[in-house]
């Protein structure tokens, strides 16, 4: 039996209310996302991108549709139980890194264990220490990082769930090409591992680099 | 990593502003237990001041019982003397039920020799061991005529003792045969002598200030009282209960302020409180989205916000307490300067439980101050803090 995709999005829609006006990013979009799969999702701004990656990772609910994680249905849980999923099974990065300045790499690392009460594993800490590059900056603080180390320690904190998707909301926009690359080749590595990663990207290069792409236009798949 | 280490760790990211709020809390938490202590020393002091009397109620030509007040604990000088033969009076009226009836004569003499006024005490010494079993002396007391007991301020103020003369006219010279060790009440400051002598000095020979009265049945006050009031016209009976109403009545005003001060300083500083912690909210809104986002429940982010608050009103009321404590002297004094009078003796003491309150007080108040900002911080939606 064929294994079930691990993102399956079907129909996806989503309008909300900015002001006076009647937005709507998402009119109805569809596509399947196996596991292991490297996957970019590319389009001008406003085309929606961010939303969907917010609608796969549970941080929103649709207006219509459904979103299926290894055939599961997210769009109508508890809110209980989308944050185990955010915490678990899916892990963020952002543009931003928003790593908290007082903690060390480490403990910036662990911060999602904190709150699925999980209890840190000094070998786990470790390995994603050690797959991300920064095992000789354990105990550094994000200040004495440059910008390429601290999107590292963000992917290291987004593998702290040992998830089974990643999604990164343009993680390589705020670093120069070398860095980025070097950022888009780390996530790449992970998809090798059998992790999905679905990176949302403006830079056509890179998006073409991905196992596959996904545009958007509009709210629609162009 | 523990919700306790991420909220030490943010406030310790705005050192300054942190430390300056905790620095509010630790001024109103200064205030609140020094005012507090301070209170609570005057009633105590004021009781043991009136204790150390050792009489239940006073007898006085009639007046402004503020007076009495004055007389019994500033030793001050009344114009005004009971008829003669008063104390012999009082004793026949009261009987059995009086165990002391100790005339006393308080009045200002000139001290040519020191170039000062003397504040000169006329008692019956062989009735002290009754009156003012708390004395302790260096020497004896006076037994006969000519000598006197120098009050332990007296005798450190002129830097004398036992064996010294004083003279307050040609044929007024007294030897001193014992000094008081400190008592910290009115005695401290007086000139003891015997009451013939003490009248024989003013020039007045039956002259008596007030008489004071002890009762072999301390229940039985208010009996007596009025059977005294009943039975010798012209006179008024103060208790030393009256007494203390009285000058807790004058104290009243002067605490109220005190306390209405500390109140508004608390309450500035619970502001301040909820200042610091809600700008921490607004500046850290995407950071606390990138929490919600990686796990973080409402309650957890609520929960770091709440410890936020509560770790700056404890760091602040320890430092509010500590320094209470070093500087109760200073702060004692400063406060004394404000009342129209207060008992002698330490007023600001350490004292456990008011700590323990006062530092409740301050959590409470930094609990109470964090709710709103913790509020808010739990409904940042993620994907708006993410977005900006």
């Amino acid at each position: 039996m064929a294994s079930l995709p691990a993102i399956s999005v079907e129909n996806l829609a989503k309008s909300y209310t900015r002001g006076a006006e009647r937005v709507h990013a998402l009119r109805g979009v569809s596509f399947e996302i196996q596991s292991g799969e490297f996957v970019a999702i590319a389009g001008p701004s406003g085309s929606g991108k961010s939303t969907l990656l917010h609608l796969v990772g549970a941080l929103d609910r649709p207006s219509s549709g459904s979103v299926r994680i290894h055939g599961e249905e997210i769009g109508d849980k508890p809110e209980r139980e989308l944050r185990g999923l955010r915490g678990g099974r899916i892990g963020f990065v952002y543009q931003q890194f928003y790593l908290l300045p007082g903690l060390t790499v480490e403990e910036n690392i662990l911060l999602p264990l904190l709150f699925s009460r999980a209890k840190a594993d000094g070998g786990r800490i470790s390995e994603i220490l050690g797959s991300v590059g920064l095992a000789h900056r354990r105990s550094h603080l994000p200040s004495q990082l440059s910008g390429g180390e601290m999107q590292r320690v963000a992917i290291g904190r987004a593998l702290a769930g040992k998830p089974e998707i990643i999604l990164a909301d343009e993680p390589t926009a705020n670093l120069d090409s070398e860095n980025g690359l070097a950022i888009f080749e780390l996530l790449r590595g992970l998809a090798r591992r059998g992790i999905t990663v679905v990176i949302v990207t403006h830079n056509p290069d890179l998006a073409a680099r991905a196992d596959r792409i996904i545009r958007l236009r509009d709210g629609l798949l162009a | 990593m523990t919700f306790w280490g991420l909220s030490i760790r943010n406030i310790q990211r705005h050192r300054a502003r942190n430390l300056l709020t905790a620095l509010g809390i630790a001024l109103s938490v200064l205030a609140l237990y020094s005012i507090l202590s301070f209170n609570g020393g005057f009633m105590r002091n004021l009781d043991e001041e009136l204790r150390k009397t050792g009489v239940q109620f006073m007898v006085m030509p009639a007046g402004c019982p503020h007076e009495v007040a004055s007389l019994v604990l500033h030793g001050a000088v009344i114009p005004t003397y009971l008829d003669p033969g008063m104390p012999r009076r009082v004793a026949e009226t009261l009987g059995d039920a009086a165990e002391v009836v100790a005339p006393m004569l308080v009045f200002q003499k000139a001290n040519k020799a020191l170039g000062r006024v003397d504040l000169i005490h006329g008692a019956r010494f062989e009735l002290i061991g009754l009156t003012k079993p708390s004395w302790k002396l260096e020497g004896r007391l006076p037994e006969r005529s000519g000598e006197i007991l120098l009050g332990s301020e007296v005798a450190e103020h002129d830097k004398t003792g036992v064996g010294a003369t004083y003279t307050y006219a040609e044929s007024m010279r007294f030897t001193v045969t014992g000094v008081l060790r400190k008592t910290n009440s009115k005695d401290d400051g007086s000139v003891h002598m015997p009451l013939a002598d003490a009248q024989r000095l003013l020039g007045r020979e039956d002259a008596v200030t007030a008489v004071g009265v002890r009762l072999r049945d301390a229940a039985g006050v208010n009996t007596q009282v009025a059977k005294l009031s009943a039975a010798i016209p012209g006179i008024q009976v103060v208790t030393m209960g009256q007494v203390m109403n009285s000058i807790s009545t004058l104290a009243a005003s002067a605490r109220v302020l005190s306390l209405s001060i500390v109140a508004i300083a608390v309450l500035v500083s619970v502001a301040g409180v909820m200042n610091t912690t809600l700008m921490a909210v607004f500046e850290r809104t995407q950071e606390i989205g990138m929490m919600r986002s990686v796990g973080a429940s409402r309650r957890d982010v609520f929960r770091v916000v709440m410890l936020e608050s509560f770790l700056l009103a404890i760091l602040g009321g320890s430092g509010g307490v500590a320094a209470a404590l070093l500087l109760s002297g200073t702060v004692e004094d400063f406060v004394k300067g404000f009342m129209p009078y207060v008992p002698p003796g330490s007023l600001i003491v350490f004292s456990p439980g008011l700590a323990a309150a006062c530092l409740g007080c301050a959590v409470a108040l930094g609990l109470v101050a964090g709710v709103y900002p913790a509020l808010r911080a739990s409904a940042i939606s993620p994907i708006e803090a993410i977005r900006g």
